[in-house]
């Protein structure tokens, strides 16, 4: 038997009252007009948001599902236009308390802007936030085909172009001479690095201090490593190994960041004398493939990378999966790896380096981001891991 | 862990008939289990008394039981089968129940038999709410106030603590049975009583409301290292408060940030964790959207109808991970066959699904249709669209092509539709439609609703649309990427072409594009490139049969997947288009490709031009009345029909003709005519006489359909109906009283024809779907057989019928009447072909291919008695009274197999669940007839007479002493329907039907422990 809501109340009753940020109508700005154009010499036009003008830039495309704001303030999308996979973006708005950093991708590409219908952590509309942090944005192009492009011949140089008028949009072959002859700053860590050293004080005077060398860090990281009670350095990208020592870190985190690892000789050459001093070392993403470099081995572009939050790597030794976060283009040669350095985690789609271990040395990386924001936090738990490394070292 | 090779053996438990809250998603589940268990090397037995269900056809499985699931039956087989291991997570509550009840039987233990997949104390942590409440809060989840109690008083002390409202639900009932919710004392009084009586364990569930938050669901997987990953989650459209079964469901949620969608997926992992799942689990949470704030509903520990809906919903097979999963692997050792990825990789989507339940509601006015925690729902639709808009626009369109729930209601008064919203129906999304086209704000709309903006605004989006579309201001493309139909564009389908205006076909490949997968799977948008290559030729299209409703039922799913199967053993392309995300035909590894697809003249003709190369044509007559109906738009638009061709089954379809050719072909039907008007049906009765059957033309599972005695009936039943008379008229048959109906599939190539003859065990006024079914027939003459084959092999000679069809004929006083023909495969195929052995909808395929009759194996099976027993929504749907007549009512079936016609009878009792009992209380409504009385006092029963029955029935009931209920009074008066009803709901047996009654009685005097038959 079944019995329906013997109600004298409707169920509706128990739904408090909306908000008025909830409600409230959306201001949009008047409608843009864009154009993109790959270096393949598709062209296609499409709705445009966000900031007017004509930029260039790795096109990459990003799987999530949500975590669109994580996604373009996070500074390893710099020099990059990010497209979004899933085609609706902008339901649930944004929130400052959400940024990694500055939007440092050059554009974004999104099937439909949507308008925010609130969300309680803030639910500001993304067209203003795109807008504020002046994002040329390209929207109503059909993002798949996009991708498929992408996925069949690698990741390429696109422009992107946003005006008022069409009629002001670049033709689609001076846009595909924009794509073409993109320059990609060589040096995009140090763009994406504080300017000086930042200091966050520990929360207890006996809690270790960590030096976090600043290739292009997510805001997240830093704040995982505060949640520790750690204090924690915030470094510039070419911070010598000499500075470094001279602030007494107990552990290193060589930071996430945006860009190819060849080009950081510098902070190779610095690792490799952290490395020396037997410092417990951890590396993230870009910071991987660095340490990855100071220990010998060679890294290599992907076809089109990793970038999403549903990436499954395998723990070698346990056999545990994990799901991470993911955003690369970069990826460790696995035969160029010396003997002393161990492959500890591995892709399980396409077998690529997902973590490395000196055998012998407390350092130790992940290609992924731990830290996730966005995406899972399964591995949250490394984060612990180091950081009783850098415990032993401040007890020694 | 790869395969543990002590598992040779595995017995896999199906879920028992269709019911409300248990359909056909089962059958995929367990269909894809039995595939990934055998392709280990591991054998298989199955056991379902389902016979309507691909998993329990013969090469399914190496030995295929339809039994019973019962203890008494399961422990039979495992004695005789004697398997390793026990997967019981792909059957459903019916499954996980049974494997509770064996191993506390000791029946695991004794026979050695391992659970494989998640363990039994999971099982019992899931489903115990204080041990569950407790496992909350040991990993730090948070749980509402709750109680579980087995009184009335202790209800009440739990009700002033914690305040109204209170969710009550009965313990161990399957998709909210004897569920409600209570807002006041007496509310609450009501429902523990009903619930405690309902609860095999005698215990409810009381826990503090959180009616309006928004309803979430996590599907995840877990191995038996503790790997685990999110497959896919789902919002509800509609608030807590609306069962999910029967809300609106959005995939992958729309309103959540990160942080949330983290939140929930990290608790999901971590729940599962701590209960040491081994396979698929669901897991659902509350999620206030004002303030943050989640909660733990509940978490069932196995496949699902949703974690069905999560695999078409992104194209993972959750089943046939949780198989192997079973079997000792790890998710890091499975791989994606399709995509090459890693079964680990949670699935990423790039559009969105939209889930719509199917409601009985048209079939059974008398039943309350607001929604609530209980499920009424019979069958859902899903539809993926590149934004919500489309997929929600194509979604009602795959509904039945009816109802269009985005056109506002113009009759319903202000305070009415303010109703409409407050409390939902199934008509809700209409309502919501309306309030908009009246200018209501959004805002009053999500208060009056609970439901949140950003649906409301996107449904506002369509209304807006939908305004400019009939003012010319819409430009026709943004129509169709909205999700408009072709009948709403100005100039149709063919301006639409003209203007280059094509559905695209985009892959649903579980990884948003990131791998180039080759996954058979598409659905149409409007938004870019194609990249659906067509298939090569030679290949046909197959029309599934849509949502599962009463009439129309997993029966069609079973013909339409034989079909396919038959198509790619010729060596020629099968391609599905089907709308139903439970079944087994819409998944992508049965076919050479699935069209996910509304069964629409637009859908199909777009696929059909899209892979006119190489194409065949068209086969509809596996998919009922919905692919049926879809045969003559096809044919005007030139598209080939294969098998019976359009003229046949346009006859078949016209009661006129039908008669025509009969009268031509020497076959007696019933005196019969049409009526537009009352008066031309008073005229029509004049001639004919009383009794009759009245029903309006061109209806499915006998809808509207009833025995009229005199004028005034009718009258009242000419007043009822809201058809359009003036296009499909009323039909008046002369009802032939007393008579026995005689079912017939046959398959005909034209030339030859072979039947498969049923009887039914109801006399005829009975739908024959409601009715139990014999094979082979019981009380006919071989003369009436060979008769009833004659006829039937001049009517398909007649029709030229290419493939399958079914006729049902009466045997009135020696006469033989046909009742009715129709040109297709219909709901008794699966049946027929289990009972006899021959596969029937496979032949007619390779009849339908060009092969000859006579080149085919048709040697029926004699050496058995097979009976098919319907099962009734009565305790689901508590509004109705469970009598049977002429209007089908029934869900689902159950088979029974056995050595004579009691013995099978009794088989098919117990697996439709129906206690078969030798003694207690009989009541028995209706006249006292001493014939009757006799045969219940010599069965056993102590027999209580109507008036007593009437004084002293609601409270035998409550005391449980009553065995069965008898009525064979014609019309009941409500006193009666009232008391049948309380007998339905307590799940006492309630018998309308002479011939079923002495069905019966034979059937509890020949109750036995004979050897289970494997088919």
């Amino acid at each position: 038997m079944t019995i329906n809501l013997i109600a004298p109340r409707p169920i509706a009753a128990a739904w408090p009252r909306l908000t008025a940020a909830m409600v409230q109508p959306q201001t949009l700005p008047a409608q843009l007009y864009s154009r993109l154009a790959l270096a393949d010499g598709t062209v296609v036009d499409g709705g445009g948001a966000g900031a007017v003008g004509v930029v260039s830039g790795e096109l990459v495309f990003q799987t999530g599902m949500v975590g669109y704001q994580e996604a373009l303030t996070d500074p390893s999308y710099a020099a990059q236009i990010l497209m979004f996979t899933y085609p609706l973006i902008g339901n649930y708005g944004t929130a400052n308390a959400v940024s990694e950093g500055t939007v440092r991708a050059r554009a974004t590409i999104v099937q439909q802007l949507q308008p925010s219908a609130g969300h309680y952590a803030g639910g500001d509309h993304l067209r203003d936030f795109l807008t504020t942090q002046g994002v040329p944005t390209v929207t109503g192009v059909d993002t798949r085909a996009l991708v498929r492009r992408i996925r069949d011949y690698g990741v390429m140089l696109a422009a992107v172009a946003v005006a008022e008028q069409r009629a002001e949009l670049p033709s689609a072959a001076r846009l595909i001479a924009t794509a073409l002859t993109t320059s990609l700053a060589t040096d995009l860590a140090a763009m994406c690095s504080v300017a000086a050293p930042v200091w966050y004080a520990p929360a207890a005077p006996e809690r270790p201090t960590i030096a976090v060398l600043d290739l292009g860090a997510k805001r997240s990281l830093v704040e995982r490593l505060r949640r520790t009670g750690a204090g924690v350095w915030l470094l510039p990208a070419h911070t010598s190994a000499a500075q470094i020592f001279t602030l007494h870190p107990d552990g290193v985190l060589l930071s996430n960041g945006p860009g190819d690892p060849a080009a950081l000789d510098y902070a190779v050459a610095t690792m490799r004398q952290l490395l020396a001093a037997r410092l417990p070392i951890m590396g993230i993403c870009l910071g991987h493939q660095v340490l990855a470099r100071a220990l010998g081995a060679h890294t290599f572009k992907m076809t089109h990378g990793h970038r999403g939050i549903n990436q499954p790597v395998l723990e070698l030794t346990s056999r545990r999966v994990l799901i991470t976060t993911q955003n690369h283009g970069y990826s460790v040669d696995p035969a160029s790896l010396p003997a002393d350095v161990l492959v500890t985690h591995s892709n399980l789609n396409d077998a690529t380096v997902e973590g490395i271990a000196h055998r012998y040395l407390p350092a130790w990386s992940v290609q992924w981001h731990p830290e996730a924001h966005p995406g899972p936090a399964d591995s949250d738990g490394l984060f612990d891991r180091f950081l009783s490394g850098a415990e032993a070292t401040r007890a020694a | 862990m790869p395969l543990d090779p002590t598992i040779k053996k595995a017995l896999i438990i199906g879920s028992g008939p269709i019911v409300i809250g248990q359909a056909a998603e089962f059958d995929y589940a367990g269909t894809q289990a039995c595939l990934a268990v055998r392709e280990e090397g591991v054998s298989v037995v199955l056991v379902n008394s389902n016979p309507a269900t691909i998993q329990t056809d013969r090469d399914t499985a190496e030995a295929v039981y339809l039994e019973p699931l019962t203890v008494a039956s399961l422990t039979a087989i495992i004695a005789q089968e004697r398997p390793d291991g026990l997967i019981a997570g792909m059957g459903g509550q019916t499954a996980l129940n049974l494997a509770v009840a064996l191993d506390e039987a000791g029946v695991l233990a004794r026979y050695g038999v391992r659970l494989l997949g998640t363990p039994l104390s999971a099982i019992q942590a899931a489903e115990d709410r204080e041990q569950f409440a407790n496992l909350l809060a040991r990993i730090g989840q948070p749980v509402l106030p709750h109680a579980a109690v087995t009184s009335l008083a202790e209800a009440e002390r739990f009700a002033h603590a914690n305040g109204f409202p209170l969710v009550i639900r009965a313990a161990f009932c399957l998709g909210g049975t004897g569920s409600g919710v209570a807002y006041t004392p007496a509310a609450l009084h009501k429902l523990v009583v009903a619930g405690l009586r309902l609860s095999p364990v005698g215990q409810v569930l009381l826990e503090k409301s959180v009616l309006g938050w928004a309803e979430i669901e996590v599907e995840v997987v877990r191995d038996g290292r503790g790997n685990a990953i999110q497959i896919c989650n789902m919002e509800n459209l509609d608030p807590m408060g609306v069962h999910t079964g029967e809300s609106i469901v959005v995939a992958p949620t729309q309103t959540l940030a990160n942080a949330d969608v983290q939140r929930l997926r990290t608790a999901a992992l971590n729940i599962i964790a701590a209960l040491g799942v081994e396979g698929g689990c669901n897991c659902q949470f509350a999620l206030n959207q004002q303030t943050g704030e989640v909660a733990v509903i509940e978490v069932n520990p196995r496949l699902s109808r949703s974690s069905a809906l999560a695999s078409k919903a992104t194209g993972y097979p959750i089943a046939r991970v949780a198989a192997k999963i079973a079997l000792g692997y790890t998710l890091d050792e499975l791989r994606n066959s399709i995509t090459g990825a890693s079964a680990a990789l949670e699935p990423a989507l790039d559009y969105v699904v939209v889930k719509i339940p199917r409601w009985p509601f048209d079939k059974f006015p008398a039943v309350d249709s607001h929604l609530g925690v209980g499920m009424k729902s019979t069958g859902e639709v899903m539809a993926i669209g590149r934004s919500f808009e489309a997929a929600l626009q194509k979604a009602i369109r795959s509904l039945d092509g009816r109802a269009n729930l985005l056109e506002p209601d113009l009759a319903i008064s202000d305070a009415a539709l303010e109703d409409a919203l407050r409390r939902p129906t199934h008509q809700r999304l209409q309502a919501i439609y309306t309030a908009l086209a009246r200018g209501w704000a959004v805002q009053c709309i999500c208060q009056l609703t609970a439901i949140h903006p950003w649906f409301v605004e996107r449904i506002a989006a369509i209304e807006a649309a939908s305004r400019d579309l009939q003012h010319s201001k819409l430009p026709m493309l943004t129509a169709k990427r909205l999700g408009f139909g072709d009948e709403r564009i100005a100039g149709g389908r063919k301006a639409r072409q003209a203007a280059g205006i094509t559905a695209a076909y985009k892959m649903v490949d579980t990884c948003a594009g990131e791998f180039a997968a080759s996954t058979p799977y598409f659905y149409s948008t409007y938004d870019g490139e194609d990249e659906a290559v067509p298939l090569p030729g030679p290949k046909a299209i197959i029309l599934g049969s849509g949502p599962i409703r009463i009439g129309q039922g997993i029966e069609f799913d079973y013909s339409a997947v034989h079909a396919v199967r038959q198509l790619r053993a010729a060596g020629i392309g099968a391609i599905m288009v089907n709308n139903n995300p439970e079944t087994v035909s819409t998944d992508y590894n049965i076919s050479d490709r699935l069209y996910f697809e509304p069964l629409s003249a637009e859908e199909v003709l777009n696929i059909v031009e899209h892979e006119a190369d190489g194409l065949l044509g068209v086969i509809a007559q596996f998919g009922g009345q919905t692919a049926l109906n879809l045969v003559a738009p096809l044919a005007a638009h030139g598209v080939k029909i294969l098998g019976t061709p359009p003229a046949a089954v346009a006859i078949a379809e016209d009661r006129r003709q039908t008669g025509e050719l009969a009268a031509r072909l020497g076959l007696a039907m019933p005196a019969w005519g049409t009526a537009h008007t009352i008066d031309e049906a008073l005229a029509v009765t004049a001639q004919i006489g009383y009794s009759v059957l009245v029903r309006p033309s061109y209806v499915l599972g006998g809808r509207g359909m009833r025995v009229v005695r005199d004028a005034a009936g009718l009258a009242a039943y000419y007043a009822s109906l809201d058809a359009d008379l003036s296009r499909h008229p009323l039909l008046i048959d002369r009802f032939l009283a007393g008579a026995i109906e005689l079912d017939v599939d046959a398959i005909s190539d034209g030339r030859d024809t072979r039947c498969v003859v049923m009887e039914q065990v109801e006399y005829a006024g009975i739908h024959s779907g409601d009715s139990a079914c014999i094979y082979p027939p019981h009380t006919i003459s071989p003369a009436v057989a060979q008769e009833v084959e004659q006829a039937t092999a001049r009517l398909a000679k007649g029709l030229g019928i290419i493939g399958l069809m079914n006729v049902q004929y009466a045997l009135h006083e020696g006469q033989l009447y046909l009742l009715e023909v129709n040109a297709r495969a219909s709901r008794t195929v699966p049946f027929a072909s289990k009972a006899t052995g021959v596969p029937l909808a496979a032949l007619a395929t390779r009849l339908i291919l060009g092969q000859p009759l006579r080149e085919l194996d048709m040697t029926l099976r004699h050496d058995r008695v097979a009976v098919k027993l319907p099962v009734f929504p009565f305790r689901k749907l508590a509004d109705l009274t469970p009598l049977l007549g002429p209007e089908m009512q029934s869900t689902g079936e159950a088979m029974g197999l056995a050595a004579s016609y009691p013995m099978a009878y009794a088989r098919a009792l117990q697996g439709a669940g129906i206690s078969l009992a030798g003694d207690g209380i009989a009541l028995l409504c209706g006249v006292a007839e001493s014939e009757v009385e006799v045969k219940l006092q010599e069965a056993g029963f102590i027999v209580k007479e109507m008036s007593f029955a009437l004084q002293n029935g609601e409270q035998l009931l409550a005391s449980g002493e009553v065995a069965l209920v008898v009525c064979l009074i014609e019309q009941p008066d409500e006193s009666i329907r009232h008391l049948l009803r309380a007998a339905a709901a307590d799940g006492v047996p309630v018998i309308s039907d002479r011939r079923a009654l002495d069905a019966y009685l034979n059937a509890c005097a020949a109750l036995d422990d004979a050897a289970p038959i494997a088919l």
